[in-house]
């Protein structure tokens, strides 16, 4: 790398230190570093001491099984890199290094082996990281590190592949989110059509499914899965050498494989280049080669038609609905279709393993949404933190706003629950009695969505109470004692949310038990406690309602610096 | 059409804003104008709604921003020297949310004007990633005048705009000015004031210094009568403030 990039990547790793130091003046900045020192600390740190050098990897990971599967997940794992879209992060520019180093006489080649090698420094501390949070499961600290850091920089060489082979393929064609939805719509009727003929009737035992297991090892041992997921077992050997001198070997075609997708990257990068950015004299070459750094969006079809009377805060949802993946109706139907080949398949199965896992994973799935559906759908006022000035022109109540920004997660999340619920259910039709399994839909389809809307009430409400918190994540050491303040403190507002309608469920099941069944009076129960959650709701609404209009993110950033 | 009264700021002990008041009526334009640190910005701010006062209170169109924000806010149209677009939203999606978000009824066809009045006829379907700063500043811009507002603030409203989108920019201004609407430029480009204002107010640390005609502030702070505003604003601005 070129010496003065060298000097900008130390002189700015080192400057973000200091800033981070200098930040801990500030009382709720301290708090986190704090907090985040005493868990690496006793919690993380103690665990590491406690172990060896180089212990062996523990038995369950190195069993048959377990390797394959996990050569299965990660397999699975870059195949959806080259079916959804993604970002080029690793190479996106900011517009301070598109400003400086773009006219600067460097090659491309410096600048993409200069982003890459940020990204692999960066890569570095997530393996540290992830080093230390596994400390017992495999290896030394220093080897897992190592064989992490192979693992992670092979996994965003590819995705960067990916990308780039998507983009060159794809063109400047539109829509192929729906196609590909539809081809896996097809592949998977396709499969559920053969399992169907092979196995329909049949109930395997667990004697069966070891069986199956052994099967699948034995599977991957020879032909062309043992060659489609080599790459993945060379990927994870190095996390299960036993000693350096396995690592040293098993790293060898891990390195291999790094430098293969180094090349395959710079070739890819090359090719882009020349057949999207290299415009004829006169174009704007900046704005291009930024787009292009940035894998260049494109503009989404609305989900529905926006009116100009009515009630203005829907305007906010559908924005927000725009800028997620969910966008197209289209979509929606798509997944909708899956979903009912899914149930249509399960309700009238007999009771199989795939029924089964498809249950299973379908309850997870809802489960899963639930504790981490807030989080991750976040098209809400934690997408606009930095256009809240322009929010608070529109003539809107700041409940309305609120409301309109907190309606499109909820929407998306509701919809992948009922569809989840619906698969769930239909799995469980052949097992469960009718009347039981009727209630639980109505009461989980009823409640789901009422506590995804606390859960992002919780999740809003914070990020306007603590703005810098969500604006800043991701830079210093304290950033991570936030959020575990964060969560802990999301956690006890939850609680203190459900304790109400914990007691009205309770005394609505003791007052209904007296003249109904016990399944009768758990239905009651949690019908009573409707109310009680929705007036929460309308209480939730307007506080963060509140909390938007207090927000003032010029005082905020000001406190930061 | 604007009335502020007593509005002052405050950040914590940091006194941002000092009991300004002032008025402005139909067709006239007011440039803003003072040193760094002024408090032009908050002064926009909070004529906007976008933060509350710590004290005071502002009228627009004599409906009071803080006990009626809604039917205030719908008068009024704030453009920030940064164009803030929502990056996913294309030009055209931006004036429909605004259409819904303001109740504008037909807005196609105003639309429509607007795009071709500021250039941006053959952008409708760009994201904001697509277009340079000056684009995106119309695109603001465009999205402001749909509801046609008629109290309009301008934050450094030629920052970013090529030479013919400066004269378009300071036409545009004079045009909504000519059909009845309050205007507010904040500006540290002088000449833009001298051009395009009927009437200056000159602010230093969070104080009202001067307010008046460019003409009667000249004859305040310069013997000579054909001072230009440069002189004037640094003759005001070196002596200390003036009682509110």
């Amino acid at each position: 790398m070129n010496a003065a990039l060298v000097y900008l990547r130390w002189n700015s790793s080192r400057n973000r230190l200091l800033s981070s130091v200098k930040r801990l003046r500030n009382p709720r900045y301290l708090v986190g570093a704090v907090l985040a020192a005493w868990y690496f600390g006793w919690v993380v740190l103690r665990g590491f001491f406690l172990h060896g050098a180089m212990p062996s990897p523990s038995k369950v990971l190195i069993s048959p099984l377990v390797v394959t599967i996990g050569a299965v997940l990660l397999s699975l794992f870059s195949l959806t890199m080259w079916i959804f879209p993604q970002e080029r992060k690793t190479l996106a520019f900011s517009e301070a290094e598109v400003g400086f180093l773009f006219p600067a006489p460097l090659t491309r080649r410096r600048l993409i082996d200069y982003k890459l090698t940020t990204s692999a420094i960066r890569i570095l501390f997530s393996a540290l990281l992830f080093a230390f949070f596994t400390s017992g499961l495999s290896g030394g600290f220093l080897a897992r590190t190592l064989a992490l850091w192979l693992l992670f920089s092979v996994l965003s060489l590819h995705q960067l592949v990916a990308s780039f082979a998507r983009s060159l393929l794809r063109g400047k064609e539109s829509g192929s989110g729906v196609k590909l939805l539809s081809i896996l719509a097809g592949v998977l009727f396709g499969a559920l059509v053969v399992y169907r003929e092979q196995f329909a009737g049949r109930r395997l035992s667990l004697p069966e499914l070891h069986h199956w297991g052994q099967r699948l090892v034995l599977l991957t041992l020879s032909g062309p899965l043992h060659w489609l997921l080599l790459p993945s077992h060379w990927l994870l050997a190095p996390l299960l050498a036993p000693d350096w001198a396995a690592l040293s070997l098993a790293m060898l075609p891990a390195i291999a494989l790094l430098a293969l997708h180094y090349y395959c990257v710079i070739r890819l990068d090359a090719v882009y280049q020349k057949r999207f950015i290299d415009l004829p004299a006169g174009s704007d070459r900046d704005s291009a080669a930024l787009r292009a750094a940035s894998d260049q969006q494109r503009s989404r079809r609305p989900p529905f038609i926006l009116k100009e009377s009515g009630a203005p805060w829907i305007a906010l949802l559908w924005k927000n609905l725009i800028s997620s993946a969910f966008a197209n109706v289209r979509m929606w139907a798509g997944l909708l279709g899956i979903a009912m080949i899914l149930a249509i398949f399960c309700a009238r199965s007999n009771g199989g393993a795939v029924q089964l896992i498809i249950g299973v994973l379908s309850g997870f799935a809802i489960v899963w949404s639930v504790f981490a559906g807030a989080q991750i759908c976040r098209q809400d006022f934690r997408q606009d933190l930095l256009r809240a000035d322009l929010l608070k022109t529109f003539p809107l109540r700041s409940w309305q706003v609120a409301l309109g920004e907190l309606l499109a997660p909820w929407c998306i999340l509701t919809f992948l629950q009922w569809l989840s619920l619906l698969v769930a259910a239909a799995c469980l039709a052949r097992v469960a009695p009718p009347q039981q399994l009727v209630m639980g839909v109505l009461v989980a389809a009823i409640f789901l969505p009422l506590l995804d809307m606390l859960l992002l009430m919780i999740a809003n409400a914070t990020a306007l109470l603590l703005p810098t918190w969500v604006l800043l994540s991701g830079r210093g050491f304290e950033v991570f004692g936030q959020r575990m303040l964060l969560t802990i403190g999301q956690l006890l507002a939850l609680l203190l949310c459900l304790l109400p309608t914990t007691l009205v469920f309770a005394l609505g099941v003791v007052l209904s038990k007296l003249f109904f069944s016990l399944q009768i009076a758990l239905f009651a129960g949690l019908l009573a406690t409707t109310p009680v959650l929705l007036l929460e709701l309308f209480a939730g609404l307007n506080l963060v309602g509140k909390c938007f209009e207090r927000l003032d993110l010029s005082t905020e950033l000001l406190q930061v610096e | 059409m604007i009335a502020a009264q007593a509005l002052t700021k405050k950040y914590g002990g940091f006194l941002a804003l000092n009991a300004l008041s002032f008025s402005l009526h139909p067709g006239e334009v007011l440039g803003l104008i003072g040193p760094n640190g002024a408090g032009k910005t908050t002064t926009l701010r909070c004529l906007a709604g976008i933060i509350p006062p710590s004290d005071g209170n502002v009228r627009i169109c004599g409906q009071d921003l803080a006990s009626n924000p809604i039917a205030a806010k719908r008068l009024l149209a704030f453009f920030p020297d940064e164009p803030r677009l929502f990056d996913y939203l294309t030009v055209a999606q931006h004036l429909n949310f605004i259409a819904r978000l303001y109740q504008v009824h037909g807005y196609e066809s105003l639309a429509g004007e607007l795009l071709e009045e500021l250039e941006l006829a053959g952008k409708r379907d760009a994201l904001p990633s697509e277009l340079s700063r000056g684009m995106k500043q119309k695109v603001a811009i465009a999205c402001g005048l749909l509801h046609s507002p008629r109290v309009i603030y301008f934050d450094e409203p030629l920052t970013g705009l090529d030479p013919l989108g400066m004269r378009r920019m300071k036409d545009s201004i004079l045009k909504r000015a000519q059909q009845g609407a309050a205007i507010i430029v904040s500006s540290h480009l002088l000449h833009l004031v001298e051009e395009i204002c009927s009437r200056v107010l000159i602010l230093k640390s969070g104080c009202k210094v001067a307010d008046g005609t460019i003409a009667a502030i000249r004859e305040q702070f310069s013997q000579q009568p054909d001072a230009n505003l440069e002189a004037v604003f640094f003759r005001a601005t070196s002596q200390s403030a003036v009682a509110p």
